[in-house]
């Protein structure tokens, strides 16, 4: 299996794995995050499960992980996670991403790199396009 | 009206690559239809009945003449020369193939157009009112923030992938011209007890086979919170929203089943929470982008020109179509024209390649090279001067688009229904053109007055069959098309209202002889001419309509 990892300075890696990595702790669709706020405090590696890449409660729960939960470990993406949808993924907070058999690794490495501007603020620190202008106009 | 930035173009311009490299992977397998379908469908590629179907965005209905050129020569290049404007102000190629897409895709970008979230389980294209900008009762400009919606909506990362689609509607006047109770949200612009602007909040409106007018949720929202407001809204319905049964997964089935006072907790509660770390709206963009708004240079002119007086007294044909289909302008002299895309016996929202190519002429000749479309699936010249309405009419009638018949029975909403439609369980089109065939009498049309009649060919509503004052829905009934009737529909948010069915269906033939009985009921029934067909059904209530449809039967 195929893990693509976003590191912190914005490199996209690809390791090829024998097993799933371990998480700290694994997130269906429907955790209740206020029941596992005290493991979240110490975890290093959450994984969040994707049953059907069609079913995005998982972006939600990245999103409140990061922002209202203060999670900063590694947030690693399984289940049914393709290609398509990575990109989307890493803006809610994912940094890692545990493919689903058969995608290919360099498609998702396009896909991570696709867009250069966004128009949302999201966990993902990227400053949208409304803050740009301002800045823009002010240089 | 509003023109790409260097961010905007170059956002477009990267959906247009990643879609020609989904449909490269599609092609050649990689991509299963399973995987390859949401990515289409938030390209607006459907497959329908017999081909592919392409809905082009048209954001809040606003359109240039340089845009209609070119939907003009899509039409002519990639599809069987003419479009379908839709009832959420989008327009719709019925023919394209599917390795043609990427290039329309390429060719709809050069003049700042696309096709992104015109479907899928995402927030969907933002529609408005067609006479943003024109109408005298407008507490601001809804358009501003129909822009604001469209770019913060445009590939919202949280909210690509909801448990279904997600319309929201935005109106600016004291008259609700955007049907704002019928969307997932609706959005009015008020003004706050110190005079700020804010918003007001519907939710859990829609159509379909579980009909709901929307719910207040909240009063007044600060423009400034505007985006974090909806976040809230929106993360709350991605999170319990159902995904067990596509037919119970809008935000109107969770408002239903958490009640309306525990949907508006859990969503304070959730702004509460998320309010700081949502996208923040600088006034700085609002000023930005409300720059592109203003109205474009006008001529200081008088209302009701000598010209336009005269040119009515010599042709009651003119004078028929400027009562119906010209919408006073707040700016004097001038006036919105409705073109009409509803022709006796013709399929409604239906244009050729040629009569787009000359409403663009005639919209750079006499409105400022601006179009609108609008939810009853007509255009608009939102600037025309009073004293040119004629050579409009005119120029117009050249065409076969100056049909007076704007609010009357044959301005009907239809949905495309079984000629096209994979979902649908009988023929729209044919029903509309049979009953304007039926009506075909203008004068008549005139004296019935108001009217909405919308057709829908399925459960689902596409043709709002349920805000119509009538309504048609297409069912299967053992393997044959039938018609119910519903009565007492209305789109606006003041007297938001879902029609009631009369009774046992109807054949095809036997729909349009009820439609006409309804009428003939409120004929028999108003106080006078001035009460429309409306306010009668509300006054003498169902009764007289049912003994008239069935009991002579």
């Amino acid at each position: 299996m195929t893990l693509v990892e976003i590191t912190q300075d914005g490199k996209v890696l690809t390791t090829e794995l024998s097993a799933a990595p371990e998480a700290d702790l694994e997130l269906g669709p429907d955790a209740d995050l206020d029941a596992v706020a005290e493991s979240l405090a110490s975890a290093k590696q959450v994984a969040v499960r994707f049953p059907a890449f069609s079913d995005g409660r998982g972006y939600s729960i990245a999103r409140r992980l990061r922002n209202q939960y203060g999670y900063r470990g590694r947030l690693l993406a399984v289940g049914d996670v393709l290609v398509d949808q990575v990109h989307l993924m890493a803006r809610v907070g994912f940094d890692a991403f545990l493919l689903k058999e058969g995608q290919k690794p360099e498609k998702a490495a396009q896909s991570l790199a696709r867009y250069q501007s966004v128009y949302q603020a999201s966990a993902d620190g990227q400053r949208p396009v409304w803050e740009l202008r301002r800045r823009n106009k002010a240089a | 009206m509003y023109r790409y930035d260097e961010f905007d173009a170059a956002i477009v311009r990267t959906r247009v690559e990643e879609f020609r490299d989904q449909v490269e992977r599609r092609v050649s397998g990689e991509l299963t239809e399973e995987q390859f379908r949401p990515l289409r469908l938030m390209n607006g590629v459907y497959l329908q009945l017999h081909a592919y179907m392409l809905r082009v965005a048209v954001p809040y209905g606003e359109l240039s003449s340089t845009q209609m050129r070119k939907l003009a020569h899509i039409a002519r290049t990639y599809d069987k020369g003419y479009g379908h404007f839709t009832t959420r102000q989008n327009i719709q190629f019925n023919w394209p193939t599917l390795v043609d897409i990427p290039k329309i895709l390429d060719e709809l970008a050069e003049v700042e157009m696309h096709a992104i979230q015109t479907s899928g389980n995402c927030i969907r294209n933002v529609t408005s009112d067609p006479y943003a900008g024109v109408a005298g009762d407008e507490v601001d400009d809804p358009r501003p923030w129909a822009e604001i919606l469209r770019q913060w909506s445009t590939f919202h990362p949280e909210f690509t992938y909801l448990p279904r689609k997600f319309k929201i509607a935005i109106s600016g006047g004291a008259e609700d011209r955007a049907a704002v109770r019928f969307h997932d949200i609706g959005l009015r612009v008020v003004r706050g007890e110190g005079g700020d602007i804010g918003f007001r909040v519907w939710v859990g409106g829609g159509m379909g086979r579980t009909p709901r007018v929307g719910r207040e949720v909240r009063s007044f929202v600060p423009a400034a919170d505007l985006m974090s407001y909806l976040e809230a809204i929106l993360r709350v319905y991605n999170l319990y929203g159902r995904r067990d049964n596509k037919y119970k997964a809008r935000i109107k089935i969770l408002v239903d089943e958490l009640g309306l006072a525990r949907f508006i907790d859990e969503v304070e509660a959730e702004w509460q929470k998320s309010r700081a770390s949502a996208t923040p709206l600088p006034e700085e963009e609002i000023a930005r982008i409300r720059a592109y708004f203003a109205p474009p240079p006008l001529a200081s002119l008088q209302d009701n020109p000598a010209e336009l007086a005269a040119a009515r007294k010599a042709d009651p044909a003119f004078d028929l179509w400027i009562k119906t289909n010209v919408f006073s302008h707040k700016v004097p002299g001038y006036a919105a024209v409705t073109v009409s895309l509803k022709p006796i016996g013709g399929i409604p929202g239906d244009v050729t390649a040629d009569q787009m190519d000359m409403i663009a002429d005639l919209a750079d000749r006499f409105s400022q090279g601006q179009l609108r479309a609008t939810k009853e699936q007509n255009l608009v010249l939102p600037y025309v001067r009073q004293d040119q309405l004629a050579a409009l009419w005119r120029a117009l009638d050249m065409q076969n688009l100056a049909t007076a018949n704007r609010g009357l029975v044959s301005d009907m909403i239809a949905c495309p229904g079984l000629d096209y439609c994979a979902l649908a369980n009988a023929r729209s089109i044919p029903i509309a053109q049979e009953i304007s065939n039926r009506f075909a009498d203008l004068r008549r049309q005139h004296d019935i007055g108001s009217l909405s009649l919308n057709i829908s060919g399925c459960i689902n509503a596409c043709g709002h069959h349920h805000v119509g004052n009538i309504g048609i829905l297409g069912v299967d009934k053992r393997g044959e098309e039938a018609y119910q009737l519903v009565l007492g529909g209305d789109a606006g948010e003041g007297d938001a209202a879902i029609g009631q069915i009369t009774g046992p269906g109807f054949s095809a033939e036997g729909i349009v002889d009820a439609t006409e009985k309804a009428v003939a009921v409120y004929l028999a029934n108003r106080r006078d001419a001035d009460e429309s067909f409306i306010e009668t059904y509300r006054r003498i209530g169902m009764a007289p309509f049912k003994e008239a449809l069935y009991d002579a039967r």
